[in-house]
């Protein structure tokens, strides 16, 4: 069924730059692009100043300030980690400017936390890293944000918030912007501008199990998708080994890696084995955090988790100290580790029970030294683009590039809208996008509810695309997804009506983008016959350079299908 | 758990009073308030209103008014009788969504002094370490709005007084900015020292010790 009503009217706003996201990359990019001149708009989903993943994150993020660190130390760690597949330009300029992307936030006004600069106070044991070199701060991500935020009214910076967007759209294929939905109004909002700059962040939400906050749906992906940019390492997604598995509410939030709990921490399994001595007999509970993530996904999915299909963690053998040091440095997952599993787990007298969580993407919108996409008009900055980790990310390095890459892609947004004139998008397809929607959003069609599809799309990502893969799963999940896209989503019916804060037309909205952004992922890990970094698959469970040292590269077709293509890697 | 959630109903263009509306749900035993809200939504009736982004204590989106306490939905566990309210004092949009623009933007216009970049003398470097540890605890807010809502002096005086959270953003102004002034004064004054702030925070900041003590000493000199 058509929609072929009154035309909608929608109300227009123009600006130099317009940033669609609400999180870190978004507002280091909005500050700097204003230091540049450009008027700025940012457009977020929550009303939050900065939220997005930065206010969940855990605060910690790299520099080199160590006197015996090197930018070039950095740099090796980082393509380690990645396994090579990173971008090397990117890797490059993340390792340099991390130090003054850092203190760039005092700039801004923002008051580092003096006692985590100390070289005395930064961790070493962060995996991967070659040097100690992590600044902690004990606001964790939240000061970022608050920092940030107050800096963003004192620039100027135009924020509006609790708007989806639904689109971007373009003028003989150059992006001059987007099409909005206000969450509070109903209205549709076009945003007309010389430059887009997607901050949009991860994808998180599209898996039943995360760290991440329930907005992160990987609207980004899917847009940059629709107008033909590339994406690269779409296949690599980064979990955790061991979160909260219970109630609901605190499910996918993150407990920690074992390193965290000491020495004699040790994982069960619900036989009794410590299986870990299977995975990694050398360095057993003490493997990198994504082959713990492997280790547990793979023995609840096998049959040997406990009847709540968790593992169990048992913390007893401790030095008091230790603990002493976890509760101080992490006074957030101490309380919830007392409300969750009760006070003597808080104190690591008794064993509790987690799950693996997912919690980045490395991969994402491709973009070059200066965040510029292979679609003219369209940047993209922070977790919402491609390169810069590769197929696995070193811990702190995603706050670090936020600094690094959001303040370069303002400065490059805002240089770029001073040479280009403002063009408008095409009425015609303004015009067939609102109707389209007000179709979706209107026509009582008979189908499942948004929320429905959200699940559904969740739950064959987890199921299929978490830390451990196989062909048969991938191709039928694949095939599962397909069928939402095809089947489905054309008969969404929503059954609010109401103009104001009608949250189903943003969760409509929300999975037309997440059902897409999921079969990218889904291709692209079919794709890759090998395992490197986070992409793993028991059918090619080794690495295999000499065919596989390359990215898949995916980009529209013709037809609207998935193309994949392949880019050398040059060493 | 079965709970009766009883919800206050209101959209300010379409009805004329607000009115409750109650649900009999089954919950497991320590979900959240929050869980419930999604539940209530997504079964029984989409057009209710209500806020939250992260889910996971850290956005301060979802604060509400629980059997007549704040609290964030995302945190409070669900009881079985629970009457669920948008926060006090604040100005309603829908249901249980407040207008938080218009709140913030209040306190932005009350207190120019907030708007201005901080000043020559911070970025030489000169921050003493008592004052880091301050800041770092005053930029611990989650900006939930609840101590805006339990302010009495607020609840009179909404278009003079910027609240407690405008006090809090003051103070971490001037701790990096170190400027005086009149402006900062007779602000401050406006707080009664009740604590009613402090006591319904949820991130425990200490308003009074923090943010208000340290404004009048700055005020002083």
């Amino acid at each position: 069924m058509k929609f072929t009503g009154i035309v909608v009217r929608y109300e227009k706003f123009t600006s130099d730059v317009l940033i669609i996201g609400g999180g870190g990359a978004a507002a280091m990019a909005a500050l700097s692009a204003r230091s540049f001149g450009a008027n700025v708009t940012i457009v977020s989903k929550e009303t939050s100043l900065v939220g997005g993943a930065t206010i969940m994150s855990a605060g910690g993020t790299c520099g080199v300030f160590d006197p015996s660190d090197t930018p070039d130390l950095y740099y090796k760690d980082i393509m380690r980690s990645g396994k090579n597949l990173n971008n090397p330009k990117l890797a490059r300029i993340l390792a340099e400017n991390s130090k003054k992307g850092l203190l760039k936030l005092q700039d801004y006004g923002f008051l580092l936390d003096q006692k985590g600069l100390d070289p005395g106070r930064m961790i070493k044991e962060a995996e991967g890293h070659s040097h100690p070199r992590g600044y902690l701060d004990r606001r964790e991500g939240l000061g970022f944000c608050h920092g940030l935020g107050g800096a963003l009214i004192r620039n100027g910076v135009d924020f509006r918030p609790e708007i989806v967007i639904c689109k971007l759209l373009t003028n003989h294929r150059r992006v001059v912007g987007a099409l909005g939905l206000s969450l509070a109004t109903g209205d549709y909002l076009l945003f007309n501008t010389k430059v887009t700059l997607l901050a949009s962040g991860g994808l998180g939400a599209i898996y039943r199990v995360t760290t991440n906050s329930k907005i992160l749906t990987g609207d980004g992906y899917a847009m940059a998708w629709d107008v033909g940019a590339e994406l690269v390492d779409m296949e690599m997604v980064q979990f955790l080994p061991m979160a909260f598995p219970y109630p609901k509410s605190r499910e996918g939030l993150n407990i920690g890696m074992c390193s965290l709990f000491g020495p004699g921490v040790k994982l069960y399994n619900r036989l009794g084995e410590r299986y870990m001595e299977k995975y990694d007999p050398e360095r057993k509970e003490f493997s990198t955090r994504d082959t713990v993530a492997r280790a547990n996904y793979t023995e609840i999915k096998e049959g040997r988790g406990t009847e709540n299909r968790t593992i169990i963690v048992d913390p007893r053998e401790h030095d008091p100290s230790t603990l002493k040091r976890f509760q101080t440095t992490h006074p957030h997952i101490t309380s919830m580790l007392k409300e969750v599993f009760g006070e003597r787990a808080a104190l690591w007298e008794e064993p509790f029970e987690a799950i693996p969580s997912q919690h980045f993407f490395m991969g994402g919108v491709i973009i070059d030294e200066n965040c510029e996409t292979s679609i003219p008009g369209l940047f993209a900055v922070g977790e919402v683009s491609g390169g810069v980790h590769g197929a696995n990310r070193l811990a702190g390095s995603a706050l670090t590039e936020i600094f690094v890459f959001g303040d370069i892609a303002g400065e490059k947004a805002a240089l770029w809208s001073k040479k280009v004139k403002l063009v408008p998008p095409e009425e015609a397809e303004v015009k067939e996008e609102i109707d389209q929607l007000e179709g979706i959003f209107t026509l009582p069609r008979g189908g499942v509810r948004p929320f429905e599809a959200k699940r559904a799309i969740q739950n064959i990502m987890w199921d299929n695309f978490g830390p451990v893969r196989d062909k048969e799963g991938m191709i039928k999940a694949l095939a599962g997804l397909k069928s939402i896209q095809e089947n489905d989503l054309p008969y969404l019916t929503l059954e609010s009506h109401q103009n104001k804060y009608n949250r189903e037309r943003m969760e409509a909205v929300e999975v037309g983008l997440m059902i897409k952004t999921a079969i990218l992922v889904a291709c692209a890990a079919l794709s890759r016959q090998e395992s490197r970094g986070s992409h793993y698959r028991t059918d090619f469970p080794v690495l295999n350079d000499k065919q596989w040292l390359r990215n898949t590269v995916l980009r529209k077709g013709a037809n609207g299908e998935v193309d994949i293509s392949y880019k050398q890697v040059s060493i | 758990m079965r709970t009766r959630l009883t919800i206050y109903r209101f959209d300010p263009d379409a009805d004329i009073e607000p009115s409750f509306k109650a649900f009999e749900i089954d919950m497991e035993s320590g979900e959240t308030v929050l869980a419930a809200l999604i539940k209530v939504y997504e079964k029984f009736d989409p057009s209710l209103s209500f806020r939250f982004a992260c889910g996971k204590l850290k956005c301060g989106e979802c604060s509400v008014m629980v059997n007549k306490t704040p609290c964030l939905a995302c945190e409070k566990k669900i009881e079985p009788e629970m009457t669920i309210e948008p926060l006090p004092n604040l100005p309603v949009m829908k249901d249980l969504v407040i207008d938080r623009n218009k709140v913030l933007n209040t306190i932005f216009e009350l207190a120019s002094l907030l708007r201005k970049s901080p000043n020559a003398a911070y970025r030489a470097g000169v921050i003493d370490s008592q004052d880091v540890d301050t800041y770092v605890k005053l930029t611990s807010c989650l900006e939930c709005l609840i101590c805006q809502s339990a302010c009495p002096v607020l609840k009179e005086k909404s278009e003079q007084f910027i609240g407690p959270l405008g006090l809090l953003w003051l103070a971490q102004a001037n701790l990096i900015d170190g400027s005086k002034s009149d402006e900062v004064r007779d602000l401050v004054e406006m707080c009664t020292g009740c604590g009613k702030c402090w006591e319904s925070c949820p991130s425990k900041v200490d308003f009074l010790e923090d943010a208000i003590t340290s404004l009048l000493n700055k005020g002083e000199a």
